[in-house]
């Protein structure tokens, strides 16, 4: 009993050992002359790609539901001047980076990790290392850079659709007035709530997608069942750590 | 060239290598054998760096491969081409770029410099008409035949063939022997060839190698192992159930 439980501790502080080395290596490799501009800019067009229409579909949606319910109860506690600020909080503040993150971690960190997984089962990150290539500089660093840049653009976009999609549902189905709605957002948001959720969430959560796709795909064990295993394992485990690091980045923040 | 002395390597808690020794002599060509899952395959990989090995030793030229960094590794693998049993084409590149990533990578040449010496390396594999393929249209044998023009494409001074001719036609083998030959015999190219196939064993090697329990046993030459005095080794070549 005992022994089982400590093999499960022990097994859990060798993976998050693993993980940690791995994080510093491709960090370092951020810096390192070895990586090629060429390979982050396919890269961050390749998440641009993969995300954007997915990205503006949840956020039209999120925004118009949230939008409905607020304005309804809202509108029957006679506080129509403050919908537009409630709606922009959770847009900018949470809804935005985090399903944002949600969806790249669906899209883009499933893609990543089950290539890297195919990579690896079929030799060819040992084929990398061969021609003396280094998978951290040729593979991870792109993919890390990429992702860190292209979520806060995303967020932002992401932001944008949502807030106007919950303006066009308290405009077109409540009758709200749209410059009442603006006014308000201008009024109760401030720098940081937007700041906060596109420059702190937007490379923090970029990364933790980076890194999860890039270490889980990178132990494949062999198999074609092993890609797939990794490319879920890959969203599940950045899910919840994305959860997680949200509430202490908006504890702490906002 | 390369020496091996008593190396072990294990994977979960079984010992594939069991104080292997085995020597590798610069210009030859040595050709291993072995039931599958003996660990010819591990062997390459482990000579590669690719990964790490239990105790022993692997001297490349005199220097032992335990204590080096990476960095040094890397020049040492520069000097090797090696050709993966699962060939290990890069999904993602065409086959040209699979051919001349090394070069576009380590090299100054210019694109044209590689392209012109990408279509010389895929004509000596018959494969010039499939320079702008990507490997999930080519074949087994026609994926391998490219993995051995993108192991040749640097003139490395070692290769490593991993069962270069399992999966080809007779006619196609032949041209693939007559390939490894001709490497070392006109460019002095050391070679290692890893195969189950008895035409490739008797056409191409030079010394023989048979894995055994995690040890090498050298067999006699080419024209005599089909008759090998050595029972293990005769049954293995002839294919008999003991
Ligand atoms: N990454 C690994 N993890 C665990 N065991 C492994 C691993 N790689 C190889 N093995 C085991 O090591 C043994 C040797 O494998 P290897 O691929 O070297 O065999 P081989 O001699 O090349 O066989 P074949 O002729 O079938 O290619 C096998 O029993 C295999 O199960
Ligand atoms: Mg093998």
């Amino acid at each position: 009993m005992f022994e089982v439980i400590g093999s499960y501790v022990i097994n859990i502080f060798n993976i998050l050992g693993s993980y940690s080395l791995f994080c510093s290596r491709v960090l370092k490799r951020v810096f390192s002359k070895e990586l090629k501009m060429s390979r982050v800019t396919e890269q961050m067009y390749k998440v641009g790609a993969q995300s954007f229409v997915i990205t503006a579909i949840t956020l039209t949606f999120v925004g118009m539901v949230f939008s409905s319910q607020v304005t309804k109860e809202f509108l029957r506690m006679g506080a129509a001047k403050i919908i537009g600020g409630i709606v922009g909080f959770a847009i900018w503040r949470e809804l935005g980076p985090l399903l944002t993150a949600v969806v790249v971690a669906a899209r883009v960190g499933a893609a990543i990790s089950s290539e890297i997984a195919a990579m690896k089962v079929t030799e060819q990150l040992d084929a990398l290392k061969s021609m003396a290539l280094d998978p951290y500089s040729y593979l991870y660093a792109p993919r890390f850079i990429a992702l860190v840049c292209m979520l806060p653009l995303l967020i932002i976009f992401a932001d944008f659709i949502g807030f106007m999609a919950g303006m066009l549902i308290y405009v077109v189905v409540y009758n709200g007035n749209s410059v009442a709605y603006f006014v308000s957002a201008a009024h109760m948001l401030d720098a940081t709530d937007i700041l906060a959720g596109v420059l702190i969430k937007g490379p923090l959560f970029g990364a933790v997608i980076a890194l999860t796709a890039t270490f889980v795909g990178s132990r494949t064990k062999s198999g074609s069942q092993g890609i797939g295993m990794s490319a879920t394992l890959a969203v599940v485990a950045s899910l919840i750590i994305l959860f997680i690091l949200n509430f202490f980045v908006s504890f702490l923040v906002f | 060239m390369i020496e091996i002395n008593n190396l072990v390597k294990i994977y979960n808690d079984k010992r594939i290598l069991n104080g292997l020794n085995l020597s590798i002599k610069e210009k030859k060509r040595t050709t291993i054998i072995g039931q599958s899952g003996c660990g010819k395959s591990t062997l390459l990989r482990l000579i590669l760096g690719l990964e790490k090995f239990e105790s022993g030793e692997i001297l490349i030229d005199g220097t032992s491969l335990s204590g080096l960094k990476e960095r040094e590794k890397n020049k040492i693998r520069l000097g090797f081409g090696m050709v993966f049993q699962s060939s290990a084409l890069f999904d993602s590149l065409t086959v040209a770029e699979n051919v001349g990533l090394v070069l576009k990578e380590h090299t100054n040449m210019t694109t044209g410099q590689i392209k012109s010496k990408v279509m010389n390396a895929l004509d000596l594999v018959e494969l010039g008409s499939a320079y702008n393929k990507l490997p999930s249209e080519l074949s087994g044998g026609m994926k391998k035949r490219v993995a051995i023009a993108r192991a040749i494409i640097n003139d490395p001074k070692v290769i490593f063939f991993d069962e270069p001719t399992t999966g080809l036609d007779p006619i196609t083998s032949t041209v693939i022997e007559q390939l490894i030959n001709k490497l070392t015999d006109y460019i002095g190219a050391t070679s290692v060839i890893v195969t189950h196939q008895i035409s490739t064993i008797l056409n191409v090697s030079q010394e023989i190698y048979m894995f055994v329990e995690g040890k090498a046993i050298k067999t006699e030459a080419a024209d005599k192992i089909m008759k090998s005095k050595d029972k293990i080794i005769y049954n293995f070549v002839n294919g008999l159930v003991e």
